[in-house]
């Protein structure tokens, strides 16, 4: 039984200043601009809120520090941004422009040391793994990629997560590639997978289409948070609608 | 009214200078002993380890000033570790004397079923004063760490288990708060508002 509240969080994926949604990585629309987004949902009860720059693995940088700086000035619940960060400086100047925490994938798989050094130097509780998990249906398990899903470097996900662990993270944000942006539903089976390792809070992401779907994982107990995107993006439900009815099931939320 | 917010060199002043900010408040950030004792109070804002926080405070030479003037009863106000310094010692990294403002040990999270550490939880605020405006009212803690101290120093604790990990401790002009009133929403910010103009 958990005693703390689900977190329900939304994932904001932002490319050249627009806030897009893809469907499995690929692929991309827009939805609006990051600040405004960002401020409905905060103002919706939302319990954190997730920034991943899509591009900025591709191009090396992240762009999103003004996005943060402008943001942080109206929204007082924590805020995690991903994408691109490679060093040390680069998360300096993301967590000294607004930003609690940072989501890293790329680098933290090509440089472990990276992610060792990071957790030593800021601390467990502001680095979060991120994990873009594949599915190999053939082995039935699930591979890590990188480059915002565009590569795969042979890695599986529990191994990494269990060696993450070790290295320090202290939160992992677990997305499913294959149901990002297919409303279909978390892809209960990885987080089960995962439950079953993780020794630090796992946000599931990927595939949330409906207020059943939501419920469906938090019921599941396999993951400590959520993070959704399309469902508020495009006015399925609201954070209160999808938090309503949580309630009425039973499950401790905010 | 002016706030010394405490400035060193590896806490993130940003969220807390942007509440400040929020509600018009006087502050300015420094690390200067004068303009420190000019200040009507000091805020102590924390990211980072105990151990770490405690030599930097030595190394900027801050630690006989913020003492001194707890003693001449400035209101002093600690947030997350800015908090647990304030007790008498702290085990995260290496055992570390704190400030001793509010007699207690900082000490690691005790394992705890159906717990994560580090504890990234919305969690309800328990008032010792049932009445309290913020009983039952639910904030944002980011922390492996809390400070063990007697019953009369706590404001508001959360139940971590069968443990009370306080969340707001007090001793006369002294406060500290464990989770982070600048990331709990609304409710957060009432709370820090109120603690500053107390």
């Amino acid at each position: 039984m958990k005693s703390a509240p689900f977190r329900l969080i939304p994932r904001l994926e932002i490319k050249e200043d627009f806030v897009v949604k893809g469907y499995q990585y690929e692929g991309v629309e827009k939805i609006g601009p990051p600040h405004a987004l960002a401020l409905k949902y905060y103002e919706d009860s939302a319990d954190e809120i997730i920034f991943i720059d899509t591009v900025a693995s591709l191009y090396g940088r992240n762009t999103l520090v003004n996005v943060i700086q402008k943001v942080a000035r109206e929204i007082f619940i924590p805020l995690t941004v991903g994408g691109g960060i490679k060093k040390i400086s680069d998360i300096t100047t993301l967590l000294s422009s607004g930003a609690d925490k940072v989501a890293i994938n790329t680098h933290a798989i090509n440089n472990n040391q990276f992610l060792y050094d990071a957790c030593r130097e800021f601390g467990s509780q502001c680095i979060v793994l991120s994990v873009q998990a594949k599915k190999n249906e053939k082995e039935n398990d699930y591979y890590a990629l990188t480059d915002n899903a565009r590569e795969n470097p042979g890695i599986k996900v529990t191994d990494w997560i269990l060696k993450a662990q070790d290295l320090g993270v202290g939160e992992i944000l677990l997305s499913s590639v294959d149901r990002d942006g297919t409303r279909l539903g978390y892809d209960i089976e990885l987080f089960e997978k995962i439950a079953k390792i993780a020794n630090v809070p796992v946000i599931a992401h990927g595939g949330a289409g409906s207020i059943n779907d939501i419920n469906k994982i938090c019921s599941s107990q396999f993951s400590d948070a959520i993070s959704f995107s399309s469902i508020v993006h495009y006015k399925i439900a609201t954070i209160s609608d999808i938090k309503k009815k949580l309630r009425e099931n039973n499950i401790y939320i905010r | 009214m002016t706030i010394a917010v405490i400035n060193y060199d590896q806490g993130n002043l940003f969220s807390i200078i942007n509440a400040l900010k929020f509600f018009n408040f006087d502050f300015i950030v420094t690390n200067k002993k004068t303009e420190i004792q000019n200040c009507s109070q000091i805020l102590i804002p924390g990211v980072g380890a105990y151990d770490k926080t405690i030599k930097s405070l030595e190394r900027l030479n801050l630690l006989e000033v913020i003492k001194k003037e707890a003693y001449n009863k400035k209101k002093i106000v600690g947030i997350c570790v800015g908090m647990q310094i304030l007790s008498d010692s702290g085990n995260e990294g290496e055992w570390t004397e704190g400030l001793g403002l509010i007699k207690g040990q900082v000490e690691r999270l005790p394992t705890t079923e159906g717990l994560k550490i580090p504890n990234i939880n919305w969690q309800k605020l328990k008032y010792n004063d049932q009445t309290s405006t913020y009983n039952s009212e639910m904030v944002y803690f980011l922390h492996s760490y809390f400070m063990r101290t007697e019953d009369k120093n706590i404001v508001s604790y959360i139940n971590y288990g069968e443990l009370k990990v306080p969340a707001i401790v007090k001793y006369m002009n002294v406060w500290g708060i464990q989770f982070h009133p600048e990331k709990s929403g609304k409710i957060g910010l009432a709370i820090l508002k109120e603690i500053l103009e107390k």
